[in-house]
């Protein structure tokens, strides 16, 4: 437990090499850039960036920078064709490594802010208490919207919301409070986003830890993808925990849980759910903040996966089911590997190490 | 002193759930570190040029810090023989006959100015926290009778040149941190106080050319200065022994956790500023020299909402959070010293000596 003083980081090493290869190894294309062109090299910078070789696909440019004009390319996120209009001269808006897919150019930024769409699943959490809506926070660069009437009141949905509700906001949702959203609308105006928690998946969250992971921009950081939302049962692992959740928001905003059976007894009057009464399912339960008992070995399970996603938003890795999975895994391999593994006190704790989160990162990739 | 605004609030679950697993036994904490594991961080000595002594260091989340030190040449006030005067001297051990022995320094002749970004020169809070980290520089580290007389001294008492002239420090602290909200309210002191250590360490006094109690001439080669705090190796120094360190100790449920992260921060039960010194010679005495309690920001935090509308407000309903009320106790208080002087402070201290003798 000695205090490990580093070195200072140089310069080369913030920027990960994981974005060059996994952006252009997804695409199909490899052999799309015949553009005639002379020696780059000769050429000075403000001239086009495109060429024969095929490691400018990767290079990096700034915002104001032409990176081709050949007719072939259609612009993509991040470039613009609006600065020269009588031209067909590409410019990139974004600072990042250029990527084309197919005749596609874009520009995938290296670090940018969540840009909310509409659709997507996000953690928020309450800013403000306004009448009749809150503020939320989802790490872009508007705070969202919630509306009251687009969470479930207890007592169905379609009851109706009174003044009474409006003075009681804070019995629903406090500051501070973390909920689990899905982007309803964007507005025109400003491009603020809408939330709406109208499903019984979303709502407010407990029994758990919250993580950020915003940022990363480029290759990793958490990207749009089939399941957001999934458990993962961690009973392999050193210290035999029970089920974690795990809710990835696109947002950047990850949060780790106790997974809780649903409770058919707690549903109003111990009904089935079924679809004629749906309507009753909330009940004032959903907006408690309290915690159930969760047990140490499902804690010691939550902070690894903590430590396992921090590592693969810093190793530039893509965060999403199959990756978390995946590193999950090989952190519990490198913590049964090690001698007393098994212990309580050593949970987690060889994550601690730089050696052995490069391992996890490498796993991944390789995996 | 007010805990740093953390402009992320957290909620009464995940504020719940935090205070449980870091009050079980062994504390869980949400980066699986043991309570006595410090994250690592990089330094660097040497850096800025036209000082006397410099360092930089940066933090796991983000944060760094930079310190210069210098040291000018001024004239001592004189003061008269007569005992009016000597109300003037409000020195720590300041004794009447102090002209028959070693001249005695004056804590003023040791100055730090702290930049925090976002803060206003005049802010109280800055000043407070300059304060804090300036007066533990003044106290003699070692205050044991078996020392001898030139090691029981303080830091100023070694920057007298003879009775007109004595050296003066100016030690400049910046802080450079990412924007407000990522750093969750980590209080600074625990990074500030390492970087000032570390400058401290590489810092050297111009050698004087003039001898006894003629006017002050500085020898223009740097090779020939002497090191402000002994380095391994070299004998010559202005104070013995190392400057002190404060670490950042909080207690949660009866458990002592070191280098709290800003989560860790937002649910204990008392905050701690504790500043350590190596004792004598060896590493492995290590005394402290303060200890100040910091306010938690665990109080002003939105109490949880239990699931059964009823039952009394105050009732302690397991798994619903309750902010912090009353102080700490005086047997928790024990156990975080005795936490400081086992093996965490030698631990500390050890690391440091030997990122300083290998030249860091």
């Amino acid at each position: 437990m000695v205090l490990i003083i580093l070195p200072p980081l140089a310069e080369s090493d913030t920027i990960p090499q994981n974005i060059y290869n996994g952006s252009s190894s997804d695409d199909s294309d490899s052999g799309g850039m015949d553009i005639d062109s002379d020696n780059l090299e000769n050429r000075p910078r403000k001239r086009v960036r495109l060429g024969k070789h095929s490691m400018t696909k990767g290079s990096i440019v700034v915002p104001g920078e032409p990176v081709t004009d050949e007719t072939q390319w259609m612009r993509g996120h991040g470039t613009t064709t609006l600065l020269s209009p009588s031209s067909t001269l590409i410019t990139a808006t974004l600072a990042g490594p250029i990527t084309p897919t197919n005749k596609l150019l874009s520009v995938l930024p290296i670090r940018a802010r969540y840009n909310p769409e509409v659709g997507d699943l996000v953690i928020s959490r309450i800013v403000s208490v306004e009448k009749s809506q809150w503020r939320v926070d989802v790490s872009a660069p508007l705070l969202a919207k919630l509306s009251m009437s687009s969470i479930n009141l207890p007592g169905g949905t379609l009851r109706r919301r009174t003044a009474n509700d409006e003075l009681q906001m804070r019995r629903y949702f406090q500051e501070g409070d973390l909920l689990v959203a899905e982007v309803q609308s964007i507005s025109s105006g400003d491009g603020s986003a809408t939330l709406h928690a109208r499903s019984l998946r979303y709502g407010k969250l407990r029994n758990g830890t919250f993580l950020a992971v915003s940022g990363t921009g480029g290759g990793g950081g958490i990207v749009r993808s089939r399941r957001q939302q999934f458990t993962l049962d961690t009973s392999s692992g050193a210290q035999g925990g029970g089920e974690v959740d795990v809710i990835l928001g696109v947002n950047g905003y990850v949060w780790l849980s106790k997974h809780i059976e649903e409770r058919s007894g707690s549903k109003a009057g111990g009904v089935d759910l079924g679809i004629s009464n749906l309507d009753e399912a909330v009940s004032a339960e959903a907006y408690s903040s309290q915690n159930d008992m969760i047990e140490e070995g499902t804690r010691r399970e939550i902070s690894r996966l903590c430590e396992v996603i921090k590592c693969l938003a810093e190793g530039a890795i893509r965060v999403d089911e199959e990756s978390v999975r995946r590193g999950y895994e090989v952190a519990v391999d490198l913590a049964l590997s090690r001698e007393g593994g098994g212990s309580l006190e050593a949970a987690g704790r060889e994550l601690l190490e730089a050696e052995s989160r490069r391992r996890i990162v490498d796993g991944v990739v390789a995996g | 002193m007010p805990a740093s605004a953390s402009t992320s609030q957290l909620s009464p679950a995940e504020l719940s759930y935090l205070h449980s697993s870091l009050s079980s036994h062994p504390p869980i904490r949400p980066d699986a570190r043991l309570p006595t594991d410090f994250r690592p961080f990089s330094a660097e000595t040497n850096v800025l040029p036209n000082t006397m002594g410099s360092a930089h260091v940066g933090f796991a989340d983000g944060r760094e810090a930079v310190v210069g030190v210098r040291a000018e040449v001024e004239r001592t006030a004189q003061v008269a023989a007569g005992s009016d005067a000597r109300e003037d001297d409000t020195e720590m051990g300041d004794t009447g006959d102090s002209k028959t022995e070693r001249a005695q320094g004056k804590s003023s002749w040791i100055s730090l100015t702290l930049t925090l970004p976002g803060l206003r020169d005049d802010d109280p809070g800055l000043f407070f926290l300059e304060e804090m980290l300036r007066e533990v520089l003044v106290v003699p580290s070692s205050t044991t009778s078996t020392t001898t007389a030139a090691a029981a001294g303080s830091l100023q008492d070694g920057l007298v040149i003879n009775s007109r002239w004595h050296w003066r420090l100016h030690i400049d602290v910046v802080l450079i941190s990412p924007p407000e909200g990522s750093a969750a309210g980590s209080y600074p002191l625990p990074l500030l106080s390492m970087a000032i250590h570390l400058a401290l360490r590489d810092t050297r006094i111009p050698r004087l050319k003039s001898e006894g109690e003629e006017d002050p001439l500085a020898d223009d080669d740097w090779e020939a200065s002497v090191h402000l705090y002994a380095k391994p190796g070299k004998s010559r120094c202005f104070a013995a022994g190392v400057p002190p360190i404060t670490l950042l100790v909080m207690v949660v449920g009866g458990n002592v956790v070191f280098d709290p992260n800003g989560t860790e921060l937002a649910v204990a039960d008392g905050v701690f500023a504790v500043s350590i010194a190596r004792a004598g010679s060896e590493n492995d005495l290590v005394s402290i020299l303060a200890v100040r309690m910091l306010e938690t920001s665990a109080r002003d935090t939105f109490k949880g909402v239990p699931r059964n509308e009823g039952g009394n407000e105050w009732d302690v309903v397991p798994g619903v959070w309750r902010p912090k009320l009353g102080g700490v106790k005086r047997a928790v208080l024990t156990k975080v010293m005795k936490a400081v002087l086992g093996d965490v402070g030698k631990e500390i201290v050890g690391s440091l000596e030997a990122f300083v003798v290998q030249g860091g």
